[in-house]
């Protein structure tokens, strides 16, 4: 592994782990920090993931809600709303 | 192997382009060759002697992404395209396609930006690169030693330059240095016959005083090298710093940008209540926009057709904050923005950014940020931690 005066500049390195060194420091420490902040930062993706997850849900529930009331109601899956095609527009009443 | 025969009729252009192996450290050079009437690239590896790609249409890219000083974005690799190729396209493109840089001063660029931009846009001259600075004194002194200006507009200028962020941008189109000098000298009588005629939009631009001068621009092609270096070398000591209180992230995606919409989104932007607080544009690689949507892996199946359209091609990322500071920035701007997809926004919300200009849920003009604790995550990200 090439030499560098600051250690924590390899945390960035994606392959940190599988790549073998001789120096101490990156074995007993560096090498533990990126595996401990990997660990955080899937933490932290996964709680910002499920607030996003359940912020999309009210969106969703606020749009069902919204287009019942101009009578489409034939949503038929989350992620997909084929009555809100120009088609099906043409004939919403409003 | 040579890349294969082309029918002399087809029309191509062909350019040398160069790729930063990151891993090896090492700059590889590549033929890159675009064919007009189908869209369709093929790149050839010069130092191999192969076809790297065999000809392969790429939609999201156009004839107007290819000019010597752009970068593409081919399958998630990033080519710099840094000469032309052959003598055809270096006769029909280098002519005309020149480099331009003009700096809008903040008194116009706060009320004008929008319909600038949208009036170049329309006169066939590309925003390549965009950017909200922040002059010191010592700053501008740089900027302006060695300009070829008298001691009185150059004293005016800088106090100009100091009196608030500037807005640095690259233009690229035909003759576009002598356009934009022309246009700073419609009107004038003391200025020579310009070799320009403007285009009737042009005119109307720049019939305001206010417009005409409130900006600066390079008036010669040196000048232009000049400025455009001292931009990019000096970028990390004039970029106008976030706020990071009460604002949020705005992303105009690539395609709205190719479809000529920049101009369009910002006025939006800037005239329901919002302002520009900091403003780059940049060309995102694969793997960073693959970080940066990682919070929407698995939240929505189209986690991956939207991260090749935010690495399709130049972005513009903005700061914004709004007008009247005691509402919630995040929450207004995600409003404004509109439902995520476009059919939906334009039935329930017709007055938001994605029913005006989005065409679907991948293409939705702008990206801006969901939750309110990412605002900023995202801000650090794109003017903090991508270089």
């Amino acid at each position: 592994m090439k030499k560098s005066g600051d250690f924590l500049s390899l945390l960035n390195n994606r392959d940190l782990l599988k790549t073998p060194s001789g120096n101490s420091i990156v074995n007993f420490l560096v090498k533990p920090m990126s595996v401990e902040m990997n660990t955080a930062d899937n933490l932290i993706t996964g709680a910002r993931r499920q607030r996003m997850m359940e912020l999309f849900q009210e969106d969703r529930a606020w749009e069902a809600a919204e287009l019942s009331r101009f009578g489409l109601s034939c949503i038929k899956a989350p992620d997909c709303y084929p009555c809100c095609t120009p088609f099906e527009c043409s004939k919403a009443k409003f | 192997m040579k890349p294969a025969a082309i029918p002399a009729s087809e029309r191509r252009l062909a350019f040398v382009a160069e790729w930063f192996h990151a891993e090896a450290g090492i700059i590889r050079t590549f033929l890159i060759t675009y064919y007009v009437s189908d869209k369709a690239v093929e790149v050839f590896d010069q130092r191999n002697k192969r076809t790297f790609l065999r000809r392969t249409k790429i939609p999201e890219l156009t004839q107007r992404d290819f000019f010597v000083g752009s970068k593409i974005n081919v399958f998630g690799r990033q080519f710099d395209i840094v000469d032309y190729a052959d003598d055809t396209t270096r006769t029909n493109l280098a002519k005309y396609r020149k480099k331009g840089f003009v700096l809008l001063k903040n008194n116009m660029w706060t009320k004008h930006l929008g319909k600038f931009l949208k009036t170049l846009i329309d006169n066939k001259i590309n925003i390549n690169q965009g950017m909200m600075v922040q002059f010191s004194p010592k700053m501008v002194t740089q900027f302006l030693s060695g300009k070829d200006t008298t001691d009185v507009s150059s004293s005016v200028l800088m106090n100009e330059l100091l009196a608030g962020p500037a807005i640095s941008l690259e233009l690229i189109g035909d003759n576009v240095v002598e356009t934009i000098k022309a246009c700073a000298q419609y009107k004038s009588t003391e200025a020579e016959t310009p070799s320009v005629k403007l285009s009737p939009s042009l005119e109307e631009l720049f019939e305001s005083e206010e417009i005409r001068y409130g900006f600066y621009y390079s008036d010669n092609d040196n000048d232009v090298e000049m400025d455009l270096k001292f931009i990019s070398e000096a970028r990390h000591s004039i970029i106008k710093e976030c706020v990071f209180k009460n604002t949020t992230l705005a992303i105009i995606k690539p395609h709205s940008i190719k479809d000529g919409l920049l101009g369009d989104i910002i006025s939006e932007i800037l005239s329901n209540g919002f302002r520009l607080t900091a403003m780059r544009m940049i060309l995102m690689a694969r793997i960073n926009c693959e970080e940066f949507y990682e919070v929407y892996r698995g939240v929505v199946p189209e986690y991956i057709p939207m991260v090749a359209q935010l690495a399709s091609g130049v972005c513009m990322c903005m700061e914004i904050a709004c007008a009247d500071p005691e509402k919630k920035t995040d929450r207004e701007f995600r409003n404004f923005c509109g439902p995520m997809d476009p059919e939906i926004a334009k039935l329930l919300r017709p007055h938001t950014l994605r029913a005006k200009f989005g065409k679907s849920k991948v293409q939705n003009a702008v990206h801006c940020t969901d939750l309110p604790d990412d605002s900023n995550l995202e801000l650090q990200y794109m003017f903090k931690i991508i270089d």
